[in-house]
């Protein structure tokens, strides 16, 4: 596969899939390039994996999430002890027990999480989260009783579609204006909300107002919760919202085309550890500091 | 990362239950678990010393107690090297201690097999054992009448039954009787003098993996009586000592190149990535590792700002604004009472640690602590570098739990000409003074006469809570501080696969 097939693939299987992480559909990629790589070198096949992320990174899909896949994805399948006659066949089994932990990530947390909503509840969330939508879907399917406010979620009014897909299942819910966070918050009993990336600290990387929302929340000593498969975890240590790096607060295509990034909207923000209660991973419900627990076990 | 992805083991698996033992901070220093003890020589004379006047001070083989005194002989055993009278490894480890291998030799056989066996025969052994014990306590109580000596009586007891074990018997002509006695239960465990031998010499082989290879040669030369001869058995270990200290020599020069020279390279080069153009960067006191950050950062050619905050008494900042100015980085001096004014335009603060506990807590120069809660109160990011040699399992609590106190009167002193003058002042002045002091400890004797002397406490360090601090930069990336325990751990894993 060269370039432009890594490409094509990626984007179909976005297109294909809108239920898709972007960071399942890179590690799919990669398997399949390694399938097909006729590699002689570890180090020939680890460029080659290389190459293909920066590949997938130019699109417009989260940057956070395909660079926490991919290197995951390339830091567990070398985590062997490699030879150099037998490397691609052990790299691509392990590629392939990864693909299929990250591909079963998000029923696990469904059944985790949904267990957290409680009937009668409640639940702001903000933006559209896959895995969000699906916990409290199967919470609905158990027969419980919630209310639902969800954001607008300003540029891409993600909001109104998720506001769609409850409501075919039954589950009230109400849009709302993202500057009315604050308003809503005394009426909500829990915020819940996705993540595109979750750092070394136990922050998360995740569209941009998530951070208004987790102080407000934090404010009214409301529980925030995060959902995310633990192939989000991310080796990067934002201190502040400024110190997140520019490839992930914009756009490629933005960045690419040499804008003055002042003028920009950033897509992302970023919200420190002390403002989330529990994260729900396929790892287990987590306390943020856990986070860091499991990169050291995997990096280090 | 999902299910379980390294395929490294990070849960200690398979070493046996030292790894897993549960992390107790120490409680005077010492290292707490069972690993380090094994890595070091020296708690373990003070274990087998326990367990053996323990077993001899116990009047009675009375159950319990007995239990107890097994329990910590097989925590001995298992610290312990070869057996008592054959390897003699481990009287090698520690030569100063002569008189103790004769009071190993006389209890160690029973309790020796340490790792050897199942469970099962350790229970059934120490069974086996207690049976013997309860046997000779009875035989003696009958060559007594039944008397009030038994209680004496009895350590004796315990003591002779052991020889049928010891290599060379010298017992003794007296106690005869009991010894027969002795013999006769121990006879259906069945142990002839060359199994006895055997079982040494497979004690030695399963201990094996944690000694020298040389000494572990050593000791075989004298198990097997290769090396005969007072002079020259004596030569022959001092020979492998000096080369032992030589090999320890180089893991020492090696720490020092590993862990600490290059870790602080590796430092600096992570807390690099977080130091932009523009940044204004306050420091405090003096840090060598900082002074390292901040050198490499500015031979990248980043364009930044230091702010060196000063403290009293020390006055340490002054050799860091030195470097810092000598490296041509732009710096202010300030003092710590003006911190305030300073946090107003920094954008990073730089901390250096002397050490990290399990909690996450910083230990460090005094005003550390202040400068961090500070920058918190200011939303100024926080960050600490250490190198991760300096993370312990100590947990300290209070600021000053263990710490240390510098002479009080550096905190009026003013130069060798004019300190009678300020003392004198100071003292003069009375109580009013004192009040702004800590009047525990650290009271300089410097009053004479009726006047009062000022009680003044200068401490050296304090501890800065983890909530202040944002990031800990180690040469393993960056962690929050909510990590140490995890770096501690896996340092140790590694240490037992080594």
């Amino acid at each position: 596969m060269d370039d432009e097939a890594v490409l094509n693939h990626f984007n179909e299987l976005m297109r294909e899939d809108p239920e898709m992480s972007a960071a399942v559909a890179a590690i799919t990629t990669l398997v399949k390039l390694m399938e097909s790589s006729n590699a002689e070198t570890l180090s020939g096949l680890v460029d080659t994996i290389r190459k293909a992320t920066s590949m997938m990174l130019t699109t417009d899909f989260s940057y956070a999430s395909i660079t926490s896949g991919c290197e995951q994805f390339l830091r567990y399948t070398t985590l062997a002890n490699l030879q150099e006659t037998n490397f691609q066949k052990i790299m691509l089994h392990r590629g392939k027990v990864f693909l299929n932990n990250a591909l079963k990530a998000r029923a696990k947390i469904v059944g985790m999480a949904q267990q957290f909503v409680d009937d009668g509840t409640t639940i702001l969330t903000h933006c559209r989260s896959r895995v969000v939508v699906q916990v409290l879907k199967a919470a609905a399917m158990e027969k419980k009783r919630f209310t639902v406010f969800i954001t607008e979620s300003h540029p891409d009014k993600s909001g109104l579609a998720v506001k769609e897909e409850l409501s075919k299942v039954g589950i009230p819910t109400t849009v709302i204006l993202d500057s009315a966070v604050g308003y809503i918050m005394e009426r909500v009993q829990m915020v819940m909300v996705g993540a595109e990336g979750i750092v070394e600290n136990g922050g998360i990387i995740n569209k941009i107002g998530t951070f208004p929302l987790a102080v407000c929340a934090k404010q009214m000593n409301k529980p925030l919760y995060v959902v995310a498969e633990s192939f989000k975890f991310v080796r990067a240590f934002p201190l502040s919202q400024r110190d997140v790096p520019d490839v992930y607060k914009y756009r490629a295509s933005t960045i690419r085309a040499g804008k003055d990034l002042e003028q920009e909207h950033p897509t992302v923000d970023y919200t420190s550890p002390e403002f989330i209660s529990l994260m729900f991973t396929d790892l287990g419900v987590l306390t943020p500091s856990a986070v860091s627990d499991e990169l050291i076990k995997l990096y280090c | 990362m999902s299910s379980s992805p390294s395929g490294k083991p990070t849960g200690g698996k398979g070493k046996g239950k030292n790894a897993k033992s549960p992390r107790v901070p120490a409680r005077d220093g010492t290292p707490s678990t069972v690993n380090t003890q094994e890595k070091n020589a020296t708690p373990m004379p003070t274990t087998t010393k326990e367990s053996a006047t323990g077993s001899q001070s116990t009047p009675l083989p009375d159950e319990p107690q007995f239990k107890k005194n097994q329990n910590q002989q097989e925590s001995a055993t298992s610290t312990d090297t070869a057996g008592a009278d054959g390897g003699s490894c481990a009287d090698q480890a520690k030569p100063a201690k002569v008189k103790k291998p004769k009071q190993e030799a006389v209890k160690k056989p029973e309790a020796g097999d340490g790792e050897q066996k199942s469970k099962a025969q350790l229970k059934a052994e120490r069974r086996a054992l207690q049976e013997a014990q309860r046997a000779a306590k009875e035989a003696k109580k009958k060559e007594a009448g039944g008397g009030p000596a038994s209680g004496v009586a009895a350590p004796t007891a315990v003591k002779k039954e052991t020889p049928p074990e010891k290599p060379k018997p010298k017992a003794p002509d007296s106690g005869q009787k009991t010894k027969t006695k002795v013999m006769s239960k121990e006879g259906p465990k069945g142990e002839t003098e060359e199994e006895m031998w055997a079982r040494k010499e497979k004690e030695i082989l399963g201990k094996s993996l944690k000694i020298d290879n040389n000494i572990l040669n050593l000791g075989f030369q004298y198990f097997y009586q290769k090396v005969v001869g007072a002079n020259a058995r004596c030569i022959a270990m001092l020979v492998q000592l000096r080369e032992a200290i030589t090999k320890l020599q180089d893991v020492i020069t090696t720490f020092i190149e590993d862990n600490i020279m290059k870790a602080s390279e590796g430092v600096a080069h992570y807390a690099n990535s977080k130091i932009v153009d523009g940044d204004v960067i306050l420091v405090y006191a003096a840090s060598s590792l900082i002074c390292q950050v901040l050198k490499t950062a500015h031979n990248k050619g980043k364009k930044f700002r230091v702010i060196v905050v000063e403290g009293r008494p020390r006055t340490e900042g002054k050799s860091m604004l030195r470097f810092l100015v000598r490296c041509g980085i732009p710096c202010s001096y300030i003092y710590i009472g003006s911190a305030t004014h300073a946090m107003g335009e920094a954008t990073k603060v730089f901390l250096g640690a002397a050490a990290m506990f399990s909690i996450g807590d910083m230990h460090s120069r005094t005003g550390n602590s202040m400068i961090a809660a500070l920058a918190q109160s200011y939303n100024i990011p926080v960050l600490v570098c250490c190198e991760t040699y300096k993370f312990t399992d100590k947990v300290q609590l209070h600021l000053a739990d263990s710490n240390l106190h510098a002479r009080g009167r550096e905190l009026i002193d003013r130069g060798r000409h004019n300190r009678p003058s300020v003392l004198s002042a100071i003292s003069g002045a009375g109580g009013n003074n004192n009040n702004g002091v800590s009047s525990n400890s650290g009271s300089s004797g410097s009053g004479s006469g009726s006047t009062p002397s000022p009680n003044l406490l200068n401490l050296m360090y304090d501890v800065t809570k983890s909530r202040h601090i944002t990031v800990l930069v180690t040469e393993l990336g960056m962690l929050p501080c909510t990590s140490v325990p995890v770096v501690l751990r896996r340092q140790e894993d590694l240490v037992a696969e080594v």
